[in-house]
């Protein structure tokens, strides 16, 4: 992911500090997600806070998730 | 008319598929909910995302018409679809394929229809190819959001090569800078150049 988020971060013209900032406070992966321009970091629970904390210095939004483990699934059905 | 609904979960890339035909991708839960209506106008599909209103709805079409063509229904159906959604468009964080796998799902349950996982995913990566949202179906990401964990695959022959299991508790942080990047716009040319390289990432 690290890598990866490199290759293709120095190939489209993005900057890497954004990655980087999140490895040095923790994160155990981080790079580019897709074509970007938004960047992914794993991070264990207890480095949450210095992640976000790295990126506040950056313009824009922080969205946090879990790792997902669970299928897409129905919800309802309706035969009305 | 029957209707369903259904959710598929987000996704994140591990290694991107752009350059080499194969990647990996994680799954995060992020999600998308897609609620399909069945109505008795053929040819007529429309839809509203709740999330965007903004957005472009020609991926909802698409969807809706490969699943109806894969049961020749689409001279029996039309569909209302409604589509909402915690994931940001357009900034590499997979909302077109999570929004794919629930408006594919949906639409198979609504039809009290039955396929296999990969049947649903597949109509949703070719749905969006058709809809010109993605350069190569993102067959990793939607398998990723269909499946959870974390998947590698060959997404040229659309073959699931192997899955992980992730365990212990790990966040996955998303920073989203303002500006927005349409996949179908950028620069394949420039990406394929780095493949030698993706393909250290892969193994």
């Amino acid at each position: 992911m690290t890598f990866n988020g490199l290759i293709y971060s120095t190939a489209l013209g993005y900057d890497i500090k954004v990655a980087v900032d999140a490895l040095a406070a923790g994160a155990i992966a981080a790079g580019v997600s897709g074509k970007g321009p938004a960047v992914a970091a794993v991070v264990p629970e207890d480095s949450i806070a210095k992640v976000k904390e790295a990126w506040s210095a950056f313009e824009g939004e922080v969205i946090q998730a879990q790792v997902n483990r669970e299928k897409a699934y129905v919800v309802v059905t309706d035969d009305g | 008319m029957s209707s369903a609904s259904a959710i598929a979960y987000g996704a994140s890339t591990v290694v991107n598929a752009i350059a080499t035909g194969k990647g990996a991708a994680l799954g995060v839960d992020l999600w998308t909910k897609a609620k399909v209506e069945l109505t008795g106008k053929p040819g007529i599909i429309e839809g509203t995302i709740l999330s965007d209103p903004g957005e472009d709805k020609n991926l909802i079409k698409s969807v809706i018409k490969r699943v109806l063509r894969r049961f020749r229904l689409e001279r029996e159906y039309g569909a209302f679809v409604e589509t909402d959604s915690n994931i940001p468009i357009a900034r590499g964080m997979k909302s077109s394929s999570v929004a794919a796998n629930a408006i594919s799902l949906a639409a198979v349950a609504a039809l009290g229809k039955k396929l296999s996982d990969l049947e649903v995913v597949k109509l949703g990566v070719e749905a969006a190819k058709d809809a010109g949202v993605t350069i190569t179906g993102a067959f990793d990401d939607a398998c990723a959001s269909y499946f959870g964990n974390i998947v590698v695959t060959d997404n040229i022959a659309q073959k699931v090569e192997r899955r992980f299991r992730v365990n212990g508790k790990y966040a996955v942080l998303f920073y989203a800078p303002p500006l927005k990047a349409y996949t179908a716009q950028s620069d394949v040319k420039r990406m394929k150049r780095v493949a030698p390289l993706v393909n250290v990432a892969y193994r």
